[in-house]
């Protein structure tokens, strides 16, 4: 086979195939396919570095189909791309998909190349850590630790409401160490004290709106796993989310006391691999790729603001 | 945005209003079907009111004090007819108009209850038993003789005019009307007692904090023990229910607003998919050629420079610019280049295809045509289907068998929001893979007949004769309004026609809909306009 990148399209639209066909056809090798199923089959017999999927299509969706391509392609980048973003979709594609972006239709030619090669290097780092250890599955399943045993990771809840912040700690204690707070920048604050796997956040924040405060510490700290709790119907916020915060789960209140507890022992695991494979870690190496400038910048204000001054500038989605 | 808990709440209470209603409408006519001999006496009246009474307790699961009389007789005719509220007004409209109720004979009875001795021990317990019952219930009596003045009120009547019985009993009953009516109200009472006119229906009465109340009552005559005639006067208070009716006559309006948008938000998601899809192509497409021209540019300048060196330049020069000629050519000829044709192709399909659309949506929301016109029942279906095209991918077929029908008198724009949602209903019934979905045209008589049959999962005879209920829904909470087919319902009955539903579970569901041809639903106004002088005058006024 070619040592060229290869990558896949899904989309029912023959089309939007050919069209991205030509794209990337001079530097990758590129599979279409018109169907999910189809989609499965090549990913099966190629090593796919980064496949991109449309939402919209007849018999399977895909997030459906990316989810299946995950079990089968691991190591694959999975990008969603659609002409109709609906809140579910999207968040069933970061919680379900795991995906690396969500674009939306019509795209930029320009960006897209980026994001692709991006997504290219990642894969590829990804492939060398699995084949150099091809005992270590890419992403362990989800294993039950025993509840006895404190873990040495700890968690952070940030909620404006106290009451939500005592139940949680409640959950979690004695198992994980538990910070609580109601304040962003208190939050912030207590991160470097603090071995700190994963942050959960509420979205009503008060004066800093919890996706922004979440992205912030995923720039500061791109190991943090972040989880996002929102009652909000908003697609576009879950957009910003994953494409500019990585978040790793996107919760819909109100949701079941199990679920948030399976979200945590997940993202543990997630940020162990992630601390042991810097490929698995994409908002460190989308942060070297692009080498977006490192700020002095203390507070979270501070770095929100300088986030916002260089998202305009930012050539990928 | 519209809260439809708090629609449904007001929905519920204005159905229990409504069931309330029935049960005193039907407590009326037990009341009256005892057939109220004209020699009416105290013991008839008394049982019958007593039985009607305790039915109505029973019913309304009140603990009824004291022993009745007989134990309870279950309704004659078995359960009433569920009746609609409209209906219901209808037939107590009827009613007001009708029969009278024979005038009273003087008492013939054993009017010899009046004074002290020889009292009838029967008809002495039967009163007790009367009085227990009628204080516990919640149905306002009075009894008013023939000076105006109340004789009795029960608890429930003076609660309904925020008074203590004993503030009300001994005084004239204008106290509870509107000051400019009293003669009205004591004119309608004479006449009354001569027997000539029926009262029931709903009144306006004041409460005692001023209020205006909206009241149903109902009377009867009686014998009193002094052997006058009296009235016995039934009474409930409507004035939340006739509130609520005028709140639902808005809600519906709202209601009927906002399945449009929840049905509209549903075409856009499907439009913007349909519109984004192509754009996406199309603008990749222009990029990629945009791209390819700022090289082409390249190439011809190189060429120019190319032209004068062989004139001017040395032989070094030259050599020099046909190598980066064949450089830039060499990149020129990649992969676009060679498609660009196929790119230009589709790209002008794609923007095509867009136009299509938007034209299609032009055609569907019919914005820029008259509302009430001959209207071609195919043409709309056709540009429906179209809107709706999003919904058939997949391997759902539709199958069109449309024959010559004339035109019919119709808002085009509803016409087409029965059909796409027809449609719709029929796609979300139907297999992904092997749904059929079939509509037909049809010339009937004087009518054209539409039908739109689809071999879904079908409808479970339970749930067939709600669909067509507001709110009635069976798709997850977010996912329909249930509002829907109600308002399919409704525009079809506007326009004088009907819509039947058939359906077996597993086989299919089958819609038809009968509109008249000779447009028998002529809105009022649309009719004037076009006769209108100033309408075919060429000049502006």
């Amino acid at each position: 086979m070619s040592s060229q990148p290869q990558l896949l399209f899904v989309d029912d639209e023959p089309l939007i195939l050919q069209s991205l066909s030509l794209l990337f056809g001079d530097s990758y090798t590129v599979h279409t396919a018109e169907s999910g199923t189809d989609g499965l089959e090549i990913l099966k017999r190629n090593p796919i570095d980064v496949i991109v999927s449309d939402q919209r299509m007849p018999h399977m969706s895909g997030v459906d189909f990316l989810r299946l391509a995950k079990e089968i392609s691991p190591n694959s980048i999975r990008i969603l791309m659609t002409g109709y973003a609906d809140l579910q979709a999207v968040v069933d594609s970061v919680n379900v998909g795991e995906i690396f972006r969500y674009i939306n239709k019509p795209w930029n030619a320009e960006k897209l190349k980026e994001t692709v090669r991006f997504a290219c290097t990642v894969a590829e780092q990804r492939r060398m850590m699995t084949s150099a250890k091809p005992t270590a599955p890419a992403i362990p399943a989800l294993q039950h630790q025993k509840a006895e045993t404190v873990s040495e990771f700890e968690l952070l809840f940030v909620d404006s409401n106290p009451r939500h912040l005592e139940q949680f700690k409640e959950l979690f204690e004695p198992k994980y160490i538990t910070h609580i707070s109601t304040h962003a920048a208190e939050a912030f604050g207590l991160i470097p004290k603090h071995h700190i796997a994963v942050i959960v956040a509420d979205s009503a924040l008060g004066e800093i709106d919890g996706a922004d405060f979440l992205i912030a510490v995923k720039d500061k700290y791109p190991n943090i796993v972040t989880v996002l709790m929102t009652s909000s119907q908003d697609a576009k916020q879950a957009i910003r989310m994953i494409n500019e915060g990585s978040v790793y789960r996107y919760l819909v209140k109100p949701f079941p006391r199990e679920s948030l507890r399976l979200t945590i022992e997940s993202a543990i695991i997630h940020f162990k691999v992630a601390s042991q494979n810097p490929a698995a870690n994409l908002k460190a190496m989308e942060k070297s790729f692009f080498r977006s400038p490192d700020t002095s910048a203390r507070s979270v204000s501070e770095l929100l603001a300088h986030l916002r001054s260089n998202t305009g500038a930012k050539t990928i989605y | 945005m519209l809260d439809y808990k708090k629609i449904k709440k007001s929905l519920k209470k204005a159905l229990k209003s409504i069931e309330q209603m029935e049960l005193l409408e039907e407590l009326m006519r037990a009341q009256q079907t005892g057939q109220l001999p004209p020699h009416l006496s105290p013991r008839m009246l008394a049982s019958e009111f007593s039985m009607a009474t305790q039915q109505f307790l029973q019913q309304l699961q009140l603990p009824v004090q004291g022993e009745t009389m007989h134990s309870a007789p279950a309704p004659s005719n078995g359960e009433p007819p569920p009746m609609g509220y409209e209906e219901w007004l209808k037939k107590l409209q009827m009613r007001q108009g009708g029969q009278p109720i024979a005038p009273v004979a003087p008492s013939s009875g054993p009017t010899a209850i009046s004074s002290g001795a020889g009292v009838d021990e029967a008809i002495r317990q039967s009163e007790a038993r009367l009085r227990t019952i009628i204080d516990a219930t919640p149905l306002g009596i009075c009894i008013t003789n023939a000076d105006y003045v109340f004789e009795y009120v029960n608890k429930a009547y003076a609660d309904i005019y925020g008074y203590h019985p004993s503030e009300l009993i001994g005084k004239p009953f204008t106290m509870i009307v509107e000051p400019e009516k009293v003669s009205f109200w004591k004119d309608l009472h004479d006449k009354y007692l001569a027997g000539y006119k029926e009262i029931r229906g709903e009144w306006n009465t004041v409460h005692k904090s001023g209020k205006l109340l909206t009241i149903l009552a109902d009377a009867a005559r009686i014998v009193g023990t002094d052997g006058k005639p009296k009235k016995v006067t039934f009474v409930m208070d409507v004035t939340e229910l006739s509130k609520l009716r005028e709140e639902s006559r808005l809600n519906e309006v709202q209601m009927m607003q906002t399945e449009k948008m929840s049905s509209l938000g549903q075409m856009v998601a499907g439009l913007a998919h349909e519109m984004n899809t192509p754009l996406g192509f199309v603008k990749n497409n222009i990029e990629m050629l945009e791209a390819k021209n700022k090289e082409t540019k390249e190439l011809i300048a190189l060429y120019e420079k190319l032209r004068s060196q062989i004139m001017y330049g040395s032989p070094n020069d030259v050599a020099m610019l046909l190598s980066q000629i064949d450089n830039v050519s060499q990149r020129v000829k990649n992969r676009v280049w060679q498609e660009s044709d196929t790119l230009f192709r589709s790209s002008i399909e794609g923007i095509d295809r867009i136009q299509d659309l938007i034209l299609n949506l032009k055609n569907f929301s019919r914005l820029d045509e008259a509302d009430f016109k001959p209207t071609d029942i195919n043409e709309n279906i056709e540009s429906t289907l179209k809107i709706a095209g999003h919904l058939f991918k997949g391997g759902i077929q539709v199958i069109k068998e449309f024959s010559q029908v004339p035109m019919v008198q119709a808002f085009p724009a509803q016409m087409n929001q029965v059909f796409l949602n027809l449609i719709t209903n029929a796609v979300h019934a139907v297999d992904e893979r092997t749904g059929r979905i079939t509509i037909k045209t049809m010339h009937q008589g004087n009518s054209v007949v539409i039908k739109v049959i689809d071999n879904g999962k079908g409808i479970p005879p339970e749930n067939l004769k709600k669909i067509f209920d507001p709110f009635f829904t069976t798709k997850p909470v977010g996912q329909g309004t249930g509002l829907g087919l109600s308002i399919a319902y409704k525009i079809i009955e506007k326009h004088g026609g009907k819509i039947e539903v058939q359906s077996q579970v597993g086989r299919g569901t089958e819609f038809t809909i009968t509109l008249p041809v000779s447009g028998s639903a002529q809105p009022m106004a649309t009719k004037q306009s076009a006769s209108s002088p100033v309408a075919d005058s060429p000049f502006a006024e």
